[in-house]
């Protein structure tokens, strides 16, 4: 078996307090020594698996391996997708797929080809990184989402959506409206988003970013 | 705005946008069939009613309130589909008789074969398709569909072959006496969201996301042609009695209340005779028996009729 992969101090804590082993405001008090205690505490309890949604009718299989669905000029604000794929025992599941896919700025998928449109393979380390633009709303469905489905030998395999905080569609109250309209169906599945300002120069434009780790089950 | 723009386009392209006749409705229709004379048209509609119109007076006839969930899914039958008690009620509308109750049926999706014997129920929690006996009310087969849930179910006429077609862009085929899979399609790269056999059994032709028409021999499975030319996403089919005409219904994906097409289709050559527009996303498409009429539900209160003599289809 695996032992869990080596996290740094900032994803100690953030493990810790997720799982209510630690209070926020003690953190700073902890040396490294017992930190790493509540540490593995917290990674005995084991890891919430990704809460699973429905496919839609927009996937597509044969998606090609791209990290960059961003294509310069492409109207929409750039965004950063990134993320782990590991176990409920926060080890890396090897082999993983990771098909991902969502509308365009504008709210339309691609149907006849592949934009917005990737299957990659986690990195060595577990991690996934996606360069690509923030999901339009669609009448039809008004919340931004992106779709994944995740397969990965000995795992079952998971399908779920990510959200967005900072969506107008909540209508800055997350609590409130995370449910609205039946959209989304679990509230852990909207991310917090971060925004940049970005650099002086075109390559490094204002952008946004979540990460949305996956936890697999085993099969 | 769009919708302007979209109307204008299809002008200029010829498209014409009047249906030959309309069967004005309360409520939105949703699945709609002739009856066995032709004479009538039901439909269940999103009101949660299902409506009776006469074809030649488009006098409405009946007007049944039923629960929410409820569709008409054959000429005549309608089935409650409850999710919180996984039950499916199937019901006689003419007779206003239950035929069915249907205990632990998780139900997104339903058929009901031609000789009202079988009836087939899905749901994307389960994974799988299940075959119930209508006149025991008791399961047949569970059979293991894919991982999305079944976007279209089919039986053919003969009631010996059940087709799923799953938001997981396969298609699996099972003989339903012994639950054995006896084909799974597994290079589409679209889900399939409408399928038909044609009336002689011969042929299974189904159509979806990618936009094509797709026309496999139903002995073999293998495929035998498609058609292109639609150019939208195809929510509906339906086949004439005579196997001699198609007609596709479309869905434009950004919103299905934008306009879309309806292509008639002769199917021996492959050609496409004729293209009028829809309001909205097509919902339901049916002959009438003899063939003389489309029907149509697309997002309207209304269902629009095509007489195929008159031009629509020809």
């Amino acid at each position: 078996m695996k032992p869990p992969l080596k996290p740094n101090r900032r994803q100690m804590l953030e493990l810790c307090i997720s799982r209510g082993v630690l209070a926020a405001g003690v953190v700073t008090t902890l040396s490294q020594t017992q930190l790493l205690a509540f540490w593995q505490k917290a990674e005995a309890e084991g890891r919430k698996p990704t809460v699973p949604e429905v496919l839609g009718p927009f996937f597509r299989k044969g998606a090609p391996d791209q990290r960059v669905l961003r294509a310069p000029g492409d109207p929409g604000f750039p965004l950063k997708v990134s993320g782990r794929v590991l176990n409920t025992k926060g080890q890396l599941v090897e082999g993983a797929k990771v098909d991902f896919w969502h509308a365009d700025h504008g709210g339309r998928y691609d149907t006849r080809g592949y934009r917005y449109r990737t299957k990659i393979s986690p990195d060595a380390k577990g991690d996934y990184v996606v360069d690509t633009v923030m999901p339009g709303h669609y009448a039809d469905r008004p919340a931004q989402h992106i779709h994944y489905l995740i397969t990965a030998p000995g795992h079952k395999t998971l399908i779920t959506q990510a959200y967005f905080a900072t969506d107008p569609f909540f209508e800055g109250d997350i609590e409130k409206n995370w449910h609205k309209k039946n959209i989304a169906d679990h509230k852990e599945l909207i991310m917090p988003v971060k925004l940049f300002e970005g650099g002086a120069g075109p390559e490094q434009p204002p952008h946004a970013e979540i990460t949305f780790d996956i936890i697999l089950q085993k099969a | 705005m769009r919708t302007l723009c979209v109307l204008a386009v299809l002008a200029a392209a010829g498209i014409s946008a009047a249906a030959d006749r309309s069967l004005i409705s309360d409520g939105v229709p949703n699945s709609v069939y002739f009856s066995a004379d032709g004479k009538t048209v039901s439909s269940s509609c999103r009101d949660n009613h299902i409506r009776t119109w006469d074809v030649s007076s488009g006098k409405l006839l009946k007007d049944k309130t039923v629960p929410a969930g409820t569709f008409l899914i054959a000429p005549d039958v309608y089935a409650e589909r409850d999710s919180k008690t996984s039950t499916v009620r199937v019901w006689d509308l003419s007779a206003d008789r239950q035929m069915q109750l249907l205990n632990g049926a998780p139900t997104r999706r339903t058929a009901i074969s031609a000789d009202r014997k079988q009836l087939a129920t899905a749901s994307p929690d389960e994974r799988s398709v299940r075959i119930w006996n209508m006149e025991t009310g008791k399961q047949r087969q569970v059979l293991v569909d894919g991982i999305g849930g079944a976007s279209e179910l089919v039986f053919s006429p003969d009631g010996e072959t059940l087709v799923s077609a799953n938001y997981d862009n396969d298609v699996r085929v099972w003989k339903t006496k012994s639950g054995e899979m006896v084909k799974k399609v597994e290079d589409l790269t679209g889900a399939m969201f409408a399928g038909e056999f044609t009336p002689d059994g011969k042929q299974l032709i189904l159509a979806g996301l990618d936009e094509t028409v797709y026309i496999w021999d139903a002995k073999t499975f293998a495929l035998n042609r498609t058609l292109k030319g639609h150019g939208e996403t195809i929510s509906a089919l339906a086949i004439s009695p005579d196997g001699r005409t198609l007609v596709t219904g479309g869905f434009d994906v950004i919103t299905s209340a934008n306009p879309v097409k309806v292509v008639f289709w002769d199917l021996p050559s492959g050609r496409m005779r004729r293209v009028v527009r829809a309001p909205h996303q097509v919902a339901s498409l049916a002959f009438s028996p003899d063939g003389k009429w489309v029907a149509m539900s697309s997002g309207a209160k209304e269902i629009s009729l095509w007489d195929l003599a008159s031009g629509a289809g020809q």
